[in-house]
């Protein structure tokens, strides 16, 4: 065969490949949903294949199309209908093209009798079935050249009423246009929806993205000194754009994976006569594609395993109390540093009692050794080479050759894996990528620029859940030594305390006796090599004592582990440009990578993994010797508690608990009047009455019999108290409330509970309205210029803060959900924001780490940081000020938080806003 | 084939000409923490990233402290796919990724055949000495690129 044909041979293989497997998709979705479109597809995939067949004479192949052809044309048009078993005998059939086109000899030499003839049966009991009806004008063959059949004649339809309507038989023609021309429309659809695609090397795109790589380095070199030039904004911006797009040629999502094991699940359950479904969650997350391939194999043997061992038959299930159908759950999710691919089954989980005695029956350990075993160790045994807990070895995976080989060739890609299990709930399988795996060359992420020494060095952000400056007094009172190793009391946890330079392997300086610092001489590697190092232990490093310098403790967190890393300064954060490792550098595990920052300075990315490698650090036991010397203490509390109480009778309201001081009882004998004002003696004070009536549109209390509740505010410049009918209790807030009744009047929102509902009443606003006179924020106009960042993780209160703001004027207000998106906003935006409000407790990073963060970058440490929360305390209060924040505010109290805004950005000097 | 030679210290070495991508000033070199020193770190070649080797070190070995640097010069070479055509037929290969060799002086090109080069004398134990050959009554080593980066890689011993 001439070189020409080759390629046109290959490429009507590829794109047949190509055809047929997207057709095969469709099908598995087609069950669910018969669609037009998807047979369109299916037949136009399998009529390609025959089409081409016939040009290179592959006999075998272009007849077994041809009969799939006719089958499918039947179908799209609706003569034979869409069943399960006509599902199977087309994925069979396209099973067996795909496997022909595999073939060197492109299936010449293939037995296809039997399926030809299942498929010709089906064909003419279609036929059969058809003939009945009148709809038997659509052509068998797709070729334009088919007669067209008779449109009727125009004189019959313009004939007077009398005459009786067309035949049936040719108006469907004259109506139905499509199937009379499924060539011509087919060729026309199939240039518009066929994908584009093209081959390219992999190393023609592996040189793309370190060129892409190499541009955007340089770009950032450029942004400070071309901050102003226009045409270099738009230079950058494409620069942005196309380094997206090339990145993508080389990542790919991870669902295009796992839509193929719907096809594994749906063909394994019925092979083994069990009911299961398979989610799939995640699939947005993207990889670099050799790290996807990896994944395949292994992950294959995962799924299969959880359908034939993991999930139990529907008998079993029912009698189990489960529900019938099993599910099969393939995750992908980002976590700390790490990329988790987890397949899940809620079937029998593994039972580790039986694998204990299996364990001993295959000689892996005696019974006694074999009882010290805990949950953990026993699962281990199941990634052992030859074991399996099946006695038949079944086609399926019950070999035992299975879990050792997943778990090899997934640390061969770098990974590691991990088993949760419960016994009748079923399995968890968690793969972890680390990023540096996952990453492709030349991807940016978000890194933290520390310095050790005079050397450099990024942590990626992910990692990093905050950053502690500590005095001298955090050293001598939160540094501790447990069995030998150095720990951290950070607030609640106790976390492992790490040297960089021992990560690094360079000497450590500490403050001599005599006030200069010298260097630790300690047996290493580098000292076996030759030479001593080179430079970077220079003449003003030694002679700087180190206990003056603050030092900077970077936590960091690994899986979910936390552990504690001394640098001696933080430099920022920037978005890098992550390069692989130097081939010389093969070996320091601590390193995942180069980059060239802004400035020009190269400097190495550090690796969490190997971190915690080079640290010794063995979490699992760690946690077990520190909880059991340190004891725990528990979380602060996160609730907002209010106190529910009527006021006439079915009328519910309520008040944050923490803004009240005071709730007692009073009758009506202590109430003094002054004009039509209201008056009770409290703490020798008279404190005037407030009536809700006044100033809501309520029914009135009367309160004139019996005793009543007088709810009494805190911090109050004017002691007021607020009348109320009955306490009903205290509830904590939802996230369920309206707010569409939120007002100047006092009314913040609504929400229902136990089919009540509940008014959250707006202290502040009352007072406002009731004694303005005392009452009254007096906040500068030009507040209003004001840029307010806020972080908020719930959403109520986040549109009552946004609420306060904008309620005085205050247009420019951001609104993030949370620590680690206020930075990521703040790092993009450095000077667009004059003060930065935030909550305290917030997932993924919280109040604490946020403004740590904050006021330990150079950009960013002018910016007043208020903390807004529902904790209330003393020893909170104080907790936020040695955490860097400027101010501390409850949420539910409007005034003081403008009141407090004022006061920052006056501090600040200046309110310009700009 | 033309050789490029160059001064470590008060000793002249050389390599093929069609290694040496280019000959220039040095720029800042940034140490890899803990790690071998003859690897004189990283340095940042117009947004490529490259690893400057310590010839004094690499060379010399413990001579290097008590001989007096000179001013450095950067020698970077070209990766084993840069290299000309001629250059693979001739059997020459350098490193996959680009490397700088930092040397204290670049000489003249030397025009010489391989078999000008004798082998290394018995006491010269290191693999990536090709050959000497006597230049102006100068003794001049030639280094083999391959080799000599063979030699600075991790080894499974040093791994912890």
């Amino acid at each position: 065969m001439d070189a020409e044909t080759k390629e046109l041979l290959d490429g009507f293989v590829v794109e047949s490949r190509e055809n047929l497997e997207l057709a095969q998709k469709k099908l598995l979705a087609l069950e669910e949903s018969p669609d037009p479109e998807t047979l369109n597809e299916l037949f136009r995939a399998i009529h390609t294949v025959k089409g081409a067949s016939g040009f290179f004479q592959l006999t075998t192949l272009g007849g077994l199309a041809h009969i799939g052809e006719s089958l499918m044309s039947k179908v799209r048009e609706g003569e034979i209908p869409v069943t399960p078993p006509l599902v199977d005998l087309l994925l069979k059939t396209t099973d067996t093209l795909l496997g022909m086109l595999d073939r060197d000899d492109l299936g010449q030499g293939e037995e296809v009798s039997e399926l030809s003839g299942k498929l010709k049966a089906t064909l003419e009991a279609g036929a059969a079935s058809a003939t009945n009806s009148d709809e038997s004008v659509a052509p068998e063959s797709a070729l334009p050249t088919e007669p067209v059949p008779d449109i009727p004649d125009s004189d019959n339809t313009s004939a007077p009423q009398a005459t009786p309507p067309p035949p049936p038989a040719p108006a469907p023609v004259v109506s139905v246009p499509a199937p009379s021309h499924p060539a011509a429309t087919a060729a026309v659809h199939h240039a518009a929806s066929a994908p584009q695609t093209i081959r390219i090397g992999v190393e023609v795109l592996d040189q793309l993205l370190e060129l892409i790589g190499e541009v955007v380095l340089g770009r950032n070199q450029l942004i400070v000194s071309h901050r102003d030039d226009p045409i270099f904004k738009g230079l950058s911006r494409s620069i942005t754009r196309l380094h997206q797009h090339v990145i993508r040629t080389r990542m790919q999502d991870v669902g295009s994976l796992f839509e193929r094991y719907r096809r594994t699940v749906r063909d394994l359950s019925q092979q083994l006569g069990k009911k299961i479904e398979i989610s799939i969650e995640g699939g947005e997350l993207e990889l670099d594609r050799t790290v996807l391939e990896g994944l395949s194999d292994p992950l294959t043997h995962l799924v299969r395993n959880a359908v034939d061992h993991g999930l139990e038959s529907a008998e079993e299930r029912s009698l189990a109390g489960k529900q019938v159908v099993g599910t099969v759950s393939l995750r992908a999710l980002h976590e700390s540093g790490q990329i988790m691919i987890e397949v899940e089954d809620d079937g029998r989980g593994v039972d580790i009692e039986r694998v204990r005695v299996k364990i001993v029956e295959r000689g892996l350990a005696t019974t006694e050794e074999a009882a010290t075993f805990n949950e953990k160790e026993i699962i281990d045994f199941l990634f052992h080479p030859g074991f399996s807990t099946r006695d038949v070895v079944s086609d399926i995976s019950g070999r035992g050759v299975g879990m050792d080989v997943v778990k090899t060739n997934l640390e061969r890609l770098g990974c590691s894996i991990e088993v949760t299990t419960h016994l009748g709930k079923g399995s968890v399988f968690s793969i972890s990528i680390p990023l540096t795996q996952a990453m492709v060359n030349s991807s940016v992420i978000s890194g933290l620029i520390v310095g050790i020494g005079s050397c450099t060095l990024a942590i990626p952000q992910m990692a990093v859940n905050e950053v502690v400056r500590l005095s001298g007094d955090d050293r001598r009172n939160r540094i501790e030594t447990v069995h030998g190793r150095e720990v951290f009391k950070l607030r609640d946890k106790v976390i492992p305390l790490v040297h960089l330079e021992d990560i690094l392997e360079i000497p450590r300086t500490y403050a001599a006796p005599d006030g200069s610092a010298a260097l630790e001489r300690r047996e290493k590697l580098a000292d076996r090599r030759a030479g001593e190092p080179l430079s970077f232990l220079d003449e003003r490093r030694r002679k700087l004592d180190r206990r003056m310098r603050t030092e900077l403790l970077i936590v960091l967190h690994y899986k979910q582990n936390w552990f504690g890393v001394l640098v001696d300064r933080i430099v920022g954060t920037e978005e890098i440009v992550v390069r692989r490792p130097p081939e010389l550098l093969k070996g320091r595990r601590v390193f995942a990578g180069s980059t060239i920052l802004g400035n020009g300075t190269v400097s190495l990315i550090l690796d969490i993994g190997g971190m915690v490698e080079m640290a010794h650090l063995d979490f699992a036991d760690r946690s077990r010797a520190l909880s059991a010397h340190i004891g725990r203490s528990s979380l602060p509390e996160v609730e907002q508690r209010v106190v529910v109480f009527t006021y006439a009778e079915g009328e519910y309201f309520a008040i944050p608990v923490n803004l009240l001081s005071e709730v007692d009882r009073c009758s009506i004998d202590e109430v003094r009047k002054v004009g039509s004002r209201e008056f009770i003696q409290r703490h020798g004070a008279s404190v005037p009455l407030l009536r809700l009536e006044k100033l809501l549109n309520v029914t009135p209390l009367d309160i004139s019999h019996g005793s009543f509740v007088v709810l009494t505010p805190s911090r109050l410049s004017y002691p007021t108290a607020i009348v109320a009918g009955k306490i009903e209790g205290t509830l904590v807030l939802g996230e369920d409330i309206n707010t569409k009744e939120a007002n100047e009047k006092g009314v913040m929102g609504t929400f229902f509970r136990d089919g009540r509902l509940i008014s959250l009443i707006d202290i502040y606003s009352l007072l406002q309205k009731s004694d303005p006179d005392h009452y009254h924020c007096d906040v500068q106009a030009d507040l209003q210029n004001c840029r307010i960042l806020l972080a908020e993780d719930q959403l109520f209160f986040r549109q009552l803060v946004v609420q306060y703001f904008r309620s005085h004027g205050i247009r420019s207000v951001k609104a993030v959900v949370n620590g680690r998106e206020a930075i990521d906003e703040l790092g993009q935006n450095p000077t667009g924001y004059d003060v930065v409000v935030s909550d305290i407790e917030m997932p993924v990073m919280n109040g604490y780490q946020l403004v740590s963060m904050i006021k330990s970058d150079p950009r960013l440490a002018k910016i007043p940081v208020m903390a807004l929360t529902s904790l209330e305390g003393e020893a909170n209060v104080q907790k936020g000020f040695e955490a860097g924040f400027d101010a501390y505010e409850i949420k539910l109290d409007k005034d003081k938080v403008l009141r407090c805004l004022d006061r920052l950005l006056a501090s600040k000097g200046g309110r310009k806003g700009l | 084939m033309e050789y490029a030679t160059f001064l470590v210290g008060e000793d002249l070495f050389a390599i093929p000409v069609a290694l040496v991508q280019e000959i220039g000033k040095p720029v800042e070199i940034f140490p890899i923490p803990g790690h071998d020193p003859r690897v004189a770190g990283l340095v940042n070649l117009r947004g490529r990233t490259a690893v400057a080797l310590d010839l004094r070190r690499a060379l010399l070995g413990n001579l290097a402290d008590a001989i007096p640097r000179r001013r450095s010069k950067f020698i970077v070479l070209e990766t084993t796919d840069t290299l000309s055509t001629e250059a693979r037929e001739m059997g020459l290969d350098s490193h996959r990724e680009t490397l700088v060799l930092v040397a204290d002086e670049v000489q003249g090109i030397v025009d010489g055949q391989k078999m000008e080069f004798h082998p290394p004398p018995a006491h010269v134990s290191e693999r990536y000495v090709e050959g000497v050959m006597k230049v102006n009554e100068r003794l001049m080593t030639l280094i083999s690129i391959p080799r000599l980066v063979e030699d600075l890689m991790p080894h499974k011993e040093d791994v912890p």
